[in-house]
């Protein structure tokens, strides 16, 4: 990736639009967002905090004058004293009583009294009919074991009125015994006319009981079951929802009844909402990473170019195209160095013409040098027509010079190093032939070669130096000389052997030479360069050896490597 | 860098999320309204709601105990509870026939309830694995307007003769406990032969059965058969709901299983689950099951008051042998089958 993102310049430059344009606008979008979110939020709690206080204080209030009521009522002598009256006109007194006590608290609640057995004798409700509450279960139980207050407790069963809360007060006479009991019957429609105001439509109460039993559910609450799921909760120890089918869920006790509320609200966001609002900022880092890519583009195209034509250019010169310019079509740095480029490339240019002016006129007077030089063909020829006239005149010393002389410029100029030791010894033979005329034949001269060595490979002039020493300096003063050249050949090795019958060496002399001391054999030069030749290209062990046989003369041994 | 602002992104998107569910509400309050594990109870309970509901509501405002009920069929929350055995998973288990606690004695933790005495020795234990709640007897039922009281049946014996061939409703007792526990107490009340009391019964039936305990009522009131075998508890129920029907005990006997509750072995509330079963027998509770579930009462202190009306005969038990009833359950409803299929 990262080797990928540097490998090009294009690449990174899109990377850095990309941080600069989209982290500030993630950034500010989240937090704005957040910051939003939080406050509304927190709004939106204490708008459900003061609507909890609402309920809450419309349902003790309407809990307290029930209190007062019973309470009332059960102080009521007119209507304590004819609980058990059956005479119609007296039940009719008691009855306006009842009713004027609980003129105001009708609409939140029914009233009944239940005589000591259970038997309800006065109601204000509209059922007829004889009804009854066990006194030794539920509510009446209830009441009769705290006689003191008016003791509230849900009802289970939904009988045929729909009761879901039972409020209910002891009556006793003032010794203590029990006369009856006062019972406050709520119905799903009084909570709803408490709660009237406090609720809008799309909200939910569920009132819950002590044990977490759902006592009346309104609103949306009613069709959540919210209470019986967060008793389940609860028991099972499990955490309570915040939230329940979109609804934010808020719990909270009545005041001191020892009941529970769960107001249910639409959630401020929906997630439907927040879901928008994050669409959005993706929509817009959308929109940011298209522009990024786009300007990224242009941007780097637009610097990119230049480089890549520079590059081009450069490949160019280097490939040794030096006419390469280019165009200069902007007035910025990039402009600027594609002059300099031109001015450079100009430069060079100039620079290479130079030189290979200079070269060529080296080369022209290496020409002339070269044509200055003597042909050695003319030089050739001349030998062979000398040779020719000699010949027709009847010349024959200068025929033979000629023609050994024209044999060894033949040979002293071609410019192989190696040559057979058969031309070698035709070289020497040449040279021989001239100077037993030079030396009006005052020696012999034998050669003694096998055939099959005749094709051996010799480096170029190795005999006749020899040679040469033997006639100029062996056979100074002799008049009778004789040279013999010598090869044959014995274990790999090739022996020419050059023997003289001459003055002999010298001893010193002799022993410069063997010793191959280089100070000592400056005034024999022609035998240190052959040996040095040998030497160089064979190795130490060939060479040459001079020694002196008993008959006398001098007798040199050149060892050469058999080579074809 | 991409991998950095992705982390980043996820990072943010995770701490808005938070902020959420963050400062209120439900799971804020879930430590303020915990509820202790001393003052919890778990019951499985194969009585309908309008017999456990009353009850469950009555202890838990008399204890303060909080009660998670799983309602459900005798024999699965038995099984449940054998699968479960060691897991700490439920208390008490309520409701269901006393043959099936015999069977799954193994299960459950003995408790002599505090009440004991007052319980009719016919429906206790001496090993204490159960209490009797309440007793379901079978009883004879009859459409008031098409049968004189004269002319109802009083015994099994005459409810096998020809005269009332096709005028019996039956629910089918390889699906219905009570009716096979009907079957068996007619087979037991005889004292005559297994296999001629239910031929001469199938007889009579005419290859009709109902296909539920419910259906024998609905049957004999809407006229399309006279009479109709079922527990008293159902046939009471209709009759206070105004159908028009009397109920006959049978004069041999009946047999009357009880059902009962139990303390489960291993209970997590074990304290909380004694109170229960001293509650279900207290007297409270057994005078609301005379008075308000159409049941018999365990005690031997309360006679159900509503014993008033058409029915004439003071109740005669039989002594109903469960262990056989239950032993031979798949013969004889093999043979039944068998019968049925003729």
């Amino acid at each position: 990736m990262k080797y990928l993102i540097r490998k090009s310049f294009k690449r990174k430059q899109l990377v850095c639009f990309l941080a600069v344009a989209l982290l500030p606008l993630l950034a500010t979008s989240i937090f704005l967002t957040a910051i939003v979110k939080s406050k509304v939020e927190s709004d939106y709690e204490k708008e459900v905090e003061r609507q909890a206080e609402k309920a809450d204080a419309a349902l003790m209030q309407v809990f307290d004058s029930l209190r007062q009521t019973a309470e009332l009522i059960c102080e009521n002598k007119k209507i304590t004293a004819l609980i058990d009256e059956t005479d119609s006109w007296e039940r009719g007194r008691a009855y306006t009583e009842f009713y004027d006590e609980t003129m105001e608290m009708r609409q939140y609640a029914q009233f009944d009294i239940y005589n000591r057995a259970g038997e309800c004798v006065y109601s204000t409700g509209s059922r007829t009919g004889k009804r009854t509450l066990p006194t030794y279960w539920g509510i009446l139980r209830a009441a009769q074991q705290t006689p003191q207050k008016l003791i509230f407790l849900r009802e289970g069963e939904t009988d045929e009125d729909g009761t879901l809360l039972h409020g209910a007060k002891y009556i006793a006479d003032e010794d203590g015994a029990g006369l009856g009991y006062v019972v406050v019957s709520m119905r799903s429609e009084h909570f709803a006319e408490i709660l009237r105001g406090v609720l809008s439509s799309q909200e939910g109460i569920a009132i819950l009981d002590a044990h977490w039993q759902t006592v009346c559910s309104i609103g949306t609450a009613e069709k959540e079951k919210i209470g019986t799921v967060f008793r389940q909760c609860l028991l099972r120890g499990e955490k309570l929802p915040a939230a329940y089918d979109g609804n934010g869920v808020y719990v909270s006790p009545i005041g001191e009844t020892g009941m529970y509320k769960i107001l249910l609200r639409p959630e401020v966001f929906s997630t439907d909402v927040v879901k928008t609002m994050y669409t959005v900022i993706l929509l817009m880092a959308g929109v940011c990473f298209v522009l990024c890519i786009l300007m990224a583009e242009r941007l780097s195209s637009s610097l990119t170019f230049p480089i890549r034509r520079m590059n081009d250019a450069m490949h160019r010169v280097q490939e040794g195209h030096l006419d390469t310019r280019i165009p200069v079509d902007r007035k910025d740095e990039f402009g600027q160095m594609s002059e300099n480029f031109n001015i450079m490339a100009n430069k060079l240019e100039d620079y290479m013409e130079r030189q290979v002016k200079a070269q060529q006129e080296l080369n022209a007077s290496h020409i002339a040098m070269m044509q200055a030089q003597m042909n050695p063909h003319f030089l050739y020829n001349t030998l062979d027509t000398m040779k020719w006239l000699a010949k027709a005149n009847h010349i024959p010393e200068i025929a033979t010079m000629s023609a050994g002389l024209a044999r060894i410029l033949r040979t002293s100029i071609s410019a192989e190093q190696f040559i057979r030791l058969k031309e070698e010894l035709d070289f020497v033979k040449s040279y021989v032939e001239i100077q037993k005329i030079r030396y009006s034949d005052r020696f012999r001269y034998e050669i003694s070669v096998p055939q099959s060595l005749e094709a051996c490979i010799v480096p170029k002039l190795v005999v006749q130096p020899i040679v040469e020493n033997a006639i100029i300096h062996g056979l100074e003063e002799c008049e009778d000389g004789l040279i013999q050249v010598t090869v044959c050949e014995k274990e790999e090795t090739l022996y020419i052997e050059v023997k003289d019958n001459g003055c002999g060496i010298p001893e010193d002399v002799m022993e410069c030479l063997n010793s191959k001391d280089r100070e000592a054999l400056a005034g024999h030069i022609g035998f240190y360069n052959v040996d040095t030749i040998i030497r160089l290209h064979y190795g130490e062990q060939y060479g040459l050896h001079v020694s002196r046989p008993k008959e006398g003369g001098t007798r040199v041994q050149i060892a050469l490597p058999v080579r074809y | 860098m991409k991998r950095q602002i992705s982390i980043m992104l996820i990072f943010c998107l995770l701490l808005s999320g938070c902020g959420a569910e963050g400062t209120k509400r439900g799971d804020e309050t879930a430590s303020a309204y915990q509820i202790p594990e001393a003052e919890k109870l778990v019951i499985y309970t194969s009585h309908k709601e309008e017999v456990y509901g009353p009850i469950i509501k009555e202890f838990e405002e008399r204890t303060g105990i909080y009660v998670e009920v799983k309602q459900g069929a005798t024999l699965g929350l038995f099984d449940e509870i054998a699968d479960n055995a060691g897991n700490e998973t439920c208390d008490v288990m309520f409701g269901g026939g006393v043959e099936n606690y015999v069977a799954y004695q193994d299960y459950l933790d003995a408790y002599r309830v505090s009440e004991e005495d007052a319980i009719d020795e016919r429906y206790r234990t001496p090993s204490h694995k159960w209490t009797a709640f309440s007793v379901l007897p079978i009883v004879f039922i009859y459409n008031n307007k098409l049968v004189y009281p004269a002319g109802a049946p009083r015994t099994w014996e005459e409810l096998q003769t020809s005269k009332w061939k096709g005028k019996v409703a039956f629910a089918d007792p390889a699906t219905s406990g009570s009716s096979y526990t009907a079957l068996c107490t007619m087979i037991q009340a005889e004292g005559r032969e297994t296999d001629r009391v239910m031929r001469d019964f199938s007889d009579v039936l005419a290859g009709h059965v109902s296909d539920s305990s419910g259906k024998v009522l609905d049957e004999v009131n809407s006229g399309e058969r006279l009479v109709g075998i079922t527990l008293e508890e159902t046939a009471r129920k209709r009759i206070s709901q105004g159908a028009d029907l009397s109920i006959i005990y049978p004069a041999e006997g009946t047999s009357a299983v009880p059902d009962a509750a139990a303390v489960v072995q291993g209970a997590p509330h074990r304290e909380n689950a004694r109170r229960f079963l001293d509650f279900t027998v207290s007297e409270d509770v057994q005078r609301l099951l005379s008075d308000d579930f159409f049941r018999q009462s365990v005690r031997t202190d309360i006679r159900s008051e509503k014993h008033t009306g058409t029915e004439e005969d003071e109740m005669k038990l039989l002594d109903y042998d469960i262990v056989w009833a239950a032993e031979c359950k798949d013969e004889i409803l093999g043979k039944w089958e068998a019968l049925q299929g003729d």
